[in-house]
């Protein structure tokens, strides 16, 4: 069951790239677009990522996708124009893609490789990935054996302790606790690039007034 | 764990279905008598002049534009809001901080008449 | 609700402290961020196009005083010191309280680059305050100066940031902030062009390295860069590194990092968007721009992927990838700028070939981690110290960087004054330019000569310690695997003589034709023929040509200043 609705929304989300990339009138593109993003939203909820699946349909289809539709549609005799830019190099773009897929799927496949290891209580048990440590940056991992850390385990609890909402709350609250607290910097510097942005989009698309009605403005302001 | 979302996946099966019966079933069901004057678009009695498309302006853009970093916004005001009992006036002042570098932003584009239509 | 979470009010007592310790390694950052916001609030309170230069003014002590907090970070080393550091990590991982990985770290290296980044930002906002570009759009030079400052923050956060996500975020600080200010002035159908296309090569190279990011961080489980090397150091050590998934993410990473730099396969953007942008910025992205990603890309490759101790070797051989892609960036950037007419273009070409000759100090660098190796595996003997120093890269790209400030910036500055008054950038209107105005002539001749690295100019220090560090043997092998890449550069500089002399023959040798005489528009000549420019804009030029003379002949204090920053590495 799992498996048919994953190959489903992994269906819709690459008929739908394919209609974007290959369709001859801009506003299909666009339209397929839709099925893109929704397909990802899906495949997200499917690796239990539910807060990137709502980030998705929030910003990707609630805003880019209508942005973008809208914007195809308002603009006069879209439609007509033929968006294939023709170049006689297709089939080495065609190759050269192959061959990125191709490397792709070679490492990717190499890293689900299992193979056995020593714990440190000297059991062997089998990992199925390269890396010796779950994907957590708490958990498990080399430093996490530092002094600090054992120390600090009693009191506040095992690190890996803190994966174990699976299913309850979903990995809003994981990124909330990190955002606030390891990745604080980070947090905060993003909403000096949403200031950024918010000044250039003002400044590069707004129109512009007028020497003359600029004039006005000023002679009323003083 | 996804049993979560079937609710989600039936009211979304029913928001299609039902998008897609109604508008189609007076096509389905209604008799379909087409001839010239019918097919005609019709605009007021008037015949009609010109496509159905415009130039829009600019403004539109800006608009949607500063929805979407807006948008954006809103994307990290979520995790902070699940969590915010769990670490309190930290968190607190960490999303003032975040929210009041923003709000300047809006003063800005409040200020320079981005919001205005005209 | 998690259960082993704790109460807040423990929490918070918790973070507090790690907070207001980053808080006072933050000073720097903290001004600029300040800064930035009180100079949009100034913007706003400031009705006449005319007193918007202010804002100017503002930016400059605010740059000044980024310049001297960074100034009182740096931690001179010591000689037997124990208590001497070498640098602090701030805004460490809390939820895991371990206080030697986080999301930036305050080193001398970082504050190596905050001071260059802060000067050149300085030098830049003086000058677009003589640029008549910027001086056109008056009514937005608010928002002109406020972005230069978030764009600086931006810069320096990239040499600091030891976390992938910390060095995204600051890339991208700096690549939107570009894209806004390359587009600057708007009416100008070229600079709107450049700006499209860096947005569509950023976009591009930017999610091919957040893509290289996701693929590393599945690989080793975190995002710090510090614990990437802890875990593939075990990984390494239990011979179970994936080395092609591996491989495609440090490769995939090299391309955001390279765009940054305009490295050959990521170049395409840089002779458009120089030719389109405003000049001031087309200046900082080729400095402050790109001093800030070799700053991230040293720090990315040095601390990132380890060296196994016992036969000396790296893990990746990264060194060969990026020799590869020096040499064809320095052939590539030096060929295409024979051929052009425009010399905001053929600077863009030439930068390019400068970012190539950095790339090989940054190969050197590698050759200093097999020999750190070697330290190590050999035991640490103190007479080989002096040769890890030597044949570090890191001490030459830094020469070079500081090298490469303040001759291109002077460059860049004698261009900016010329299209002030004639409105060309052609080469071909420059001809019998001495005539006219020959301070100006001169002093670009002399950036020109720097930039191609002869003698007694700063720029022949920069290229000399970046050809020492790669052909200086091994102490231990004798080994010196990179001539060829030194043979190629040499090649190369030998190449771009030909047509940096190409601008200054126009200029001294080549009479002006009648049919040029438009270019100089009747208000800006003088009786004689000549130029007149104000004062402040020609003292100004000493401020980048007496650097260029001075540090070329005597540089040791530059070389001093630099070690200092590798001994940090070596002690580690």
């Amino acid at each position: 069951m799992f498996d048919i609705i994953f190959y489903i929304f992994g269906a819709i989300t690459v008929g739908g790239a394919l209609v974007t990339a290959f369709a001859r009138n801009i506003v299909y593109a666009a339209f397929s677009l839709l099925f893109t993003f929704f397909g990802i939203a899906g495949l997200y909820i499917m690796a239990n990522a539910d807060f990137l699946a709502v980030t998705q349909l929030l910003v990707y289809v609630g805003g880019i996708l209508i942005l973008l539709i809208f914007g195809v549609m308002l603009t006069s005799r879209i439609g007509t124009v033929d968006i294939r830019v023709g170049t006689g190099s297709r089939w080495v773009a065609g190759i050269m893609a192959l061959g990125l897929f191709a490397i792709l799927c070679a490492a990717f496949f190499g890293t689900a490789a299992t193979h056995t290891e020593k714990s440190a209580d000297g059991k062997s048990q089998v990992v199925t990935s390269w890396a010796t440590h779950a994907t957590r940056p708490w958990s498990g991992s080399k430093w996490n054996q530092d002094a600090t850390t054992e120390a600090l385990k009693p009191k506040y609890g095992a690190p890996d302790e803190v994966k174990s909402n699976e299913g309850s709350s979903g990995t809003s609250v994981e990124i909330g606790t990190l955002f606030l607290t390891d990745y604080l910097l980070p947090f905060e510097v993003i909403s000096v690039l949403i200031l950024v942005s918010l000044l250039g989009a003002t400044m590069i698309a707004r129109k512009e007034p007028t020497k003359e009605e600029e004039a006005i403005a000023e002679s009323v302001s003083v | 764990m996804l049993t979560n979302y079937i609710p989600l996946a039936l009211m979304m099966m029913v928001a299609i279905g039902f998008g897609v019966i109604m508008a189609n079933l007076s096509k389905w069901i209604g008799p379909r008598k087409p001839s010239r004057e019918k097919l005609s678009v019709y605009e007021s009695g008037m015949v009609p002049i010109g496509t159905t498309h415009e130039r829009v302006s600019v403004k539109y853009y800006i608009v949607a534009m500063l929805f979407i970093i807006f948008d954006i916004e809103i994307v990290f005001l979520y995790p902070w809001a699940v969590t915010f009992d769990k670490i309190g006036a930290f968190a607190l002042g960490e999303m003032f901080l975040f929210i009041g570098l923003l709000f300047i932003g809006y003063i800005y584009v409040v200020k320079k008449g981005a919001l205005e239509w005209d | 609700m998690n259960p082993n979470i704790i109460n807040p009010q423990e929490l918070a007592k918790l973070f507090a402290p790690l907070v207001k310790t980053s808080m006072s390694h933050f000073l720097p950052e903290t001004i600029l961020t300040v800064g930035f916001l009180l100079a949009i609030i100034l913007d706003l309170l400031i009705k006449k196009s005319s007193q918007k230069k202010l804002t100017g003014y503002f930016a400059l002590i605010v740059l000044a005083a980024a310049f001297v907090t960074s100034w009182m970070q740096w931690q001179p080393y010591v000689e037997g010191s124990t208590t001497w550091k070498g640098g602090s990590m701030i805004f460490p991982y809390m939820t895991t309280l371990i206080p030697q990985i986080g999301m930036a770290v305050v080193d001398n290296f970082a504050v190596f680059f905050k001071l260059l980044i802060s000067l050149s930002a300085m030098l830049i906002v003086l000058m677009s305050m003589l640029s008549r570009e910027v001086e056109e759009r008056g009514r937005h030079n608010g928002e002109y100066f406020a972005l230069l400052l978030a764009l600086t923050l931006g810069m320096f956060l990239m040499p600091a940031a030891t976390d992938l996500v910390m060095m995204y975020i600051s890339l991208e600080l700096v690549s939107i902030t570009s894209y806004i200010m390359v587009g600057f002035m708007k009416e100008n159908s070229r600079s709107s062009e450049a700006s499209m296309k860096y947005v569509l090569f950023g976009a591009f190279s930017s999610g091919l390295m957040i893509y290289g990011f996701s693929i590393l961080y599945g690989l080793t489980g975190t995002t710090s860069i510090v614990g990437i090397q802890a875990v593939l150091q075990s990984g390494m050590e239990a011979h179970t590194v994936n080395q092609l998934a591996l491989w495609v993410g440090v490769i995939l990473s090299l391309a955001g990092m390279g765009y940054k730099i305009s490295a050959a396969p990521f170049h395409f953007w840089t002779p458009d968007v120089y030719e389109g942008a405003p000049i001031p910025i087309t200046a900082l992205l080729s400095v402050a721009s790109k001093a800030g990603g070799f700053g991230l890309l040293m720090r990315f490759l040095m601390f990132g992927f380890p060296v196994d101790f016992q036969t000396g070797k790296l893990l990746l051989n990264w060194p060969l990838v990026v020799a590869v892609l020096a040499a064809v960036t320095m052939t590539l950037g030096n060929f295409a700028a024979l051929r052009q007419s425009n010399i905001k273009r053929m600077l863009a070409y030439s930068t390019i070939a400068h970012a190539g000759y950095m790339m090989v100090g940054l190969v050197a660098v590698g050759s200093g981690l097999f020999m750190l190796a070697e330290v190590r595996s050999v035991g640490f003997h103190k007479e080989l110290l002096p040769h890890f120093y030597e044949m570090s890269g890191m001490v030459s790209v830094m020469i070079y960087l500081v090298a490469y400030l303040f001759t291109n910036l002077g460059a860049f500055y004698v261009i900016m004054l010329i299209a002030n008054k004639i409105g060309s950038e052609e080469i071909e209107d420059y001809k019998g330019f001495a005539k006219k105005s020959p301070l100006l002539a001169v002093s670009l001749g002399i950036f020109l000569v720097s930039l191609t690295g002869i003698p007694l100019t700063v720029g022949f220090i920069g290229k000399l310690y970046i050809f020492s560090s790669i052909l200086t043997a091994d102490p231990i092998t004798h080994a010196t695997p990179w001539v060829w890449l030194a043979v190629v550069m040499v090649l190369n500089s030998v190449v771009s003589l030909y047509y940096y002399v190409r601008v200054m023959q126009a200029m001294f040798i080549k009479q002006a034709d009648a049919q040029t005489a438009p270019l100089t528009s009747a208000l800006s000549v003088g009786p004689d023929g000549t130029l007149s420019y104000s004062l402040i804009s020609k003292i100004f030029i000493f401020a980048f040509l007496v650097p260029t003379i001075v540090l070329g002949v005597y540089f040791q204090p530059v070389v001093d200043f630099t070690s200092n920053v590798v001994r940090f590495f070596s002690l580690q």
